[in-house]
């Protein structure tokens, strides 16, 4: 079940890195809610930019991915502005 | 009839040769229904929120006893001497929070410009020492002392040697639009009960967003220490007593079920793929369940309550 990311080690660490400091931040800011729903938009759009990054460089980049990794971060935001509006 | 009903379903969940093996939520047309099922379930709590049966509403099991016996708690961890209770500033307090419902307004000074203070003269507590810690929407007392306690400002009040007392108001009520339990902790200290020499007034003084103190001597005359026990929060009848949930409650289900449910599927078609050797022109599962596991732990970090 690993051999994806053995595969490709630095696209899972820096995805790894990025999901680590969100959660940093998301800690340190848990008693600000406006904070952390600018915080889960942006950590959305870095995911979806991780996507479109990691696709394209192993080649396998099409709409269809763009839009499974858009959907899978806009489910993310809606349901943490959901807790918090 | 049934048995298709429950296939239909379970592919949803599960890859199958009808869903070009992988579980139909995790197309792009399935996860399109899925943030349609959140927002519609989104609607439909806030709906039954707005109803004017309550059905809803907001519920909380935050007792004056409990903040009094975990704020003391604090205290006594940090070397300190627990506050005793005061029902003069439990007056205040209660004020304060009749006060914050009938402007509605979430400060810790009014729109009309009245401060903390003006309500322990109000309520005829001398003080040397006052203090104010507020909070609301806290569904349980520890969430709401706990948050006090992460917050500078307010730990400042909670773990303070210059008071000896308390006192506390928990007040159901309507703030800007939303049904909510007010919690207002009052802190002070009258100098051991003989009031010093009339001193100057000073203005209020607030740190940041938090807790304000206000260290200054005021205009004082002697009156001797008043303490009793914590009068139980009453809850006043009505409209809370049709309450049945907590707002917050069912929508943070609701986003655990769902954040859950999606690692479960991702983990399972992950698996699936591996041992049919499948190769599929698809997002990656190890990286949507990383995503989504950073959206569940927020989705539990997240405080339903707020704190100045």
């Amino acid at each position: 079940m690993l051999s994806d990311i053995a595969k490709n080690k630095v696209d899972y660490s820096i995805l790894a890195l990025i999901s680590g400091c969100f959660v940093v931040y998301f800690l340190a800011q848990k008693l600000n809610p406006n904070n952390l729903l600018i915080g889960s938009v942006i950590y959305a759009f870095s995911y979806l930019l991780w996507g479109v990054w990691h696709h394209l460089r192993s080649k396998t980049l099409s709409l269809r991915i763009v839009l499974e990794y858009f959907l899978v971060s806009t489910l993310a935001v809606i349901i943490v502005a959901t807790l918090l509006l | 009839m049934l048995v298709d009903v429950v296939s239909h379903v379970f592919r949803w969940f599960t890859p199958h040769k009808n869903n070009n093996f992988r579980a139909k939520i995790l197309h792009n047309s399935g996860l399109v229904v899925l943030i349609g099922i959140v927002l519609g379930v989104n609607l439909f709590v806030r709906l039954l929120d707005n109803t004017s049966l309550h059905i809803l509403g907001f519920t909380s099991s935050v007792t004056i006893d409990e903040v009094v016996s975990l704020t003391n708690e604090k205290r006594v961890s940090a070397g300190l001497q627990p506050l005793s209770y005061n029902s003069t500033l439990a007056d205040a307090a209660r004020r304060k929070a009749a006060n914050m419902l009938a402007e509605n307004y979430w400060a810790h000074n009014s729109p009309s410009g009245i401060s903390p203070w003006h309500w322990f003269q109000q309520a005829g507590y001398k003080y040397t020492h006052a203090g104010e810690n507020l909070a609301k929407d806290f569904a349980s007392t520890d969430r709401m002392v706990e948050a006090w306690m992460n917050s500078p400002t307010h730990r400042e009040n909670i773990v303070s040697d210059k008071f000896d007392e308390i006192g506390i108001a928990v007040v159901p009520g309507n703030l800007l639009g939303e049904d909510t339990v007010l919690v207002v902790q009052l802190f002070g200290s009258t100098g051991g009960g003989a009031i010093p020499e009339v001193a100057e007034v000073k203005e209020v003084k607030e740190k940041g967003e938090g807790g304000a103190v206000e260290t200054e001597p005021v205009i004082a005359q002697a009156k001797p220490l008043e303490s009793s026990t914590p009068a139980p929060t009453v809850l006043p009848e009505g409209d809370y007593s049709l309450i049945k949930y907590n707002e917050f409650d069912v929508k943070r289900i609701a986003s655990l079920v769902t954040t859950a449910l999606m690692i479960l599927v991702l983990i399972g078609d992950l698996a699936f793929a591996e041992s049919r050797r499948l190769s599929r022109r698809v997002g990656k599962n190890w990286a949507h369940i990383i995503f989504i596991n950073v959206i569940l732990i927020l989705t539990t970090i997240v405080n339903a309550g707020s704190i100045i």
